[in-house]
């Protein structure tokens, strides 16, 4: 669990952000919502530890019971394991860490963020996947077994297993984005945020996408997203924060978030609506902002 | 046998490289000219009785050949890692203000200590360092972000340039000097410099090799490296650190030669070689062996006469690259 509070960051003391208070939750999938320029980048890169602020982000990750990826981790990979995680799960206490003091490598390992724009670098899919593991290699950066495990099971968990040998440059703009997901998993860390990972995609591969984080989701991790897809925001978010004006105006459900059409309108410049006939691919459409 | 085979082929560069290397140091040593043949030398290396001999590969040839050695691996790899660390494949000593500190520290010492040409190679070597400290101080000033040392290193270049031509006008008899290190050569090795340059290649070749992973991640972004892990500014900074005493610690054993470190390191990018760790091995085999092989060239080509082999090195050089260049990229 990530957890913020009187948060306040920016650009060289412009405060873009303003947060009194946010928790962001393991197996759960987070998406933040709001207007261009309303803070939603700033937001994630602050708790990725990208950016200076002032306040607190409380990092408490937790034991074997929470989350099984980081669990196999502690157990099989001892030497490389992060202390935090080690003396969490032998002592079964959640150790808590403020973001800011914390080495790039060991925040690496709790926390993994994906940006919104990506390079297109000369290699494969499976080097750029393996590069996740960057954070958890000993002096020797050596892959060893568990890191080649992890890094196929990646490919396979985003679907990006029969493009592993073409190179990144080859890709359409989807496959580069779960590509890029795939190192994102990688990193093996219980929270994952992921900076609009739907821009490039058309319908078919935001499904496979919905498919991918509900996977991880299941598996104990916590997404935090940003979307400026509304429709795609509301099927996917098991709960939906609202950004206007630098803060969180709301949180919730989808459902919750959908009956506050006032908040929305203002927000967003639209409302939702719930479709009730079936055959429908996404459960709320847009309505007009007026 | 099909794993040995395997090894063969992903080394293959590699291992041409060191039979490269290894031929063109036996060559320099060895070659036969005038009344020295081969015969004479390995009868003197035998029985030790030939003092002449001795003298040729011992106190000219000798520390000609390491000269090569430690400069072409110095100044390939120092190539290798601003090109890596700035993102940039024109990124070369140059840009970050190491010739032009070098440059005008050589003349300054020329100034103060005329004919002492020894006090060259350690003003040379300083003069490396402070342009570079005065880039690193600059851009942590300004943000540490790629374009940003890049653009302090060419203002404290012009700076420094500025500073040679300002000497230049006013004390113009220092120029003989200038003229003979901005051309570069292999053909006066003072052995304390060649043992401290020889020392801080070896030095800093190493850490780049241990720490050539984060390398890897910089092709990804600023934002996407830090989020894996790698303190994107301190490697940065140690990156930039490491190829200035590199190209510094050439520079003041062989002047400015100019082409090595930007064509070894493209090369390999070119014929499309994975790794930065392989990528830096690659850079101190074939960019020693390429220098001292283009350092006979210049010695022997036109035979009593010697050409800088500055110039030799771009006459191969250049071709060469730009056949490299028009190599179309393969698409997986």
């Amino acid at each position: 669990m990530i957890e913020l509070s009187d948060l306040k960051t920016g650009y060289r003391g412009n405060i873009i952000v303003q947060i009194d208070h946010l928790q962001l939750r393991q197996k759960e999938i987070t998406v933040i919502v709001g207007k261009n320029g309303c803070g939603k980048s700033t937001l994630l890169r602050s708790v990725a530890g990208q950016l200076p602020y002032r306040g607190s982000i409380i990092c408490s990750m937790n034991t074997a019971d929470d989350s099984k990826q980081v669990a196999s981790v502690d157990s099989t990979d001892l030497a490389s394991a992060p202390a935090s995680l080690e003396t969490g799960s032998k002592q079964n206490n959640r150790k808590q860490k403020e973001i800011r003091n914390l080495q790039s490598k060991e925040r690496a390992r709790l926390i993994s963020y994906l940006p919104q724009h990506l390079t297109i670098p000369e290699m494969s899919v499976e080097t750029l996947v393996s590069h996740g593991r960057f954070c958890r290699m000993g002096f020797s950066r050596t892959l060893g077994e568990r890191d080649l495990d992890v890094i196929a099971c990646a490919l396979r968990t985003a679907e990006v297993d029969h493009l592993r040998d073409k190179s990144i440059s080859s890709l359409s703009g989807g496959e580069r984005q779960r590509a890029y997901l795939a190192m994102t998993i990688a990193q093996d860390a219980p929270m994952m945020l992921l900076d609009e990972p739907d821009t490039y995609m058309d319908i078919s591969h935001k499904m496979t996408l919905l498919g991918i984080l509900r996977k991880l989701r299941d598996d104990g991790r916590g997404i935090v997203m940003t979307s400026h897809d509304m429709p795609f925001a509301f099927l996917a978010a098991d709960r939906i924060c609202v950004m206007a004006e630098r803060e969180i105006v709301a949180d919730g459900t989808p459902d919750e978030i959908a009956s506050m059409q006032g908040m929305l309108r203002q927000a967003m410049g639209a409302g939702m609506r719930k479709v009730e006939e079936p055959g429908f691919l996404y459960p709320y459409m847009m309505e007009s902002g007026q | 046998m099909s794993t040995f085979a395997t090894c063969l082929r992903n080394h293959k560069w590699e291992i041409i490289g060191a039979f490269a290397l290894v031929m063109s140091c036996a060559i320099a040593l060895f070659m036969p000219t005038g009344d020295i043949s081969l015969g004479r030398m390995l009868s003197m290396l035998r029985e030790g009785n030939d003092p002449v001999a001795a003298l040729i590969l011992y106190k000219v040839r000798l520390p000609r050949m390491l000269g090569g050695l430690v400069c072409g691996s110095a100044l390939s790899v120092s190539g290798l890692l601003l090109q890596y660390a700035m993102n940039n494949e024109l990124c070369a000593p140059g840009v970050m203000g190491i010739n032009g500190g070098a440059g005008l520290f050589v003349l300054i010492s020329a100034l103060l200590f005329p004919g002492q040409t020894g006090m060259k190679g350690a003003f040379a070597f300083a003069g490396a360092l402070v342009a570079t400290t005065f880039v690193y101080l600059i851009s942590r000033k300004a943000g540490a972000s790629r374009t940003r040392i890049v653009l302090a290193g060419v203002a404290v270049s012009s700076l420094m340039t500025a500073g040679i031509n300002v000497i230049v006008t006013l004390f113009p008899e220092t120029v003989t000097d200038k003229v003979a290190f901005s051309l570069g050569g292999l053909q006066f090795i003072p052995q304390r410099q060649l043992i401290l340059s020889g020392v801080i290649t070896a030095i800093c070749c190493i850490i780049a090799l241990s720490h050539s992973g984060g390398l890897d991640l910089f092709p990804l972004g600023d934002e996407t490296a830090e989020a894996l892990g790698l303190s994107v500014k301190v490697y940065r900074f140690a990156c930039v650190g490491i190829a200035s005493l590199l190209a510094a610690s050439a520079v003041s054993l062989c002047g400015l030669l100019g082409f090595v470190r930007l064509i070894i390191p493209n090369v390999f990018r070119m014929l499309r070689v994975k790794g930065a760790g392989k990528r830096i091995r690659l850079c101190m085999l074939w960019g020693s062996s390429f220098l001292i092989l283009c350092d006979l060239l210049a010695g022997r080509l036109f035979y009593p006469y010697e050409l800088p082999a500055g110039a030799v090195l771009s006459c191969i050089g250049a071709p060469f690259f730009i056949l490299v260049l028009m190599r179309r990229p393969r698409r997986a």
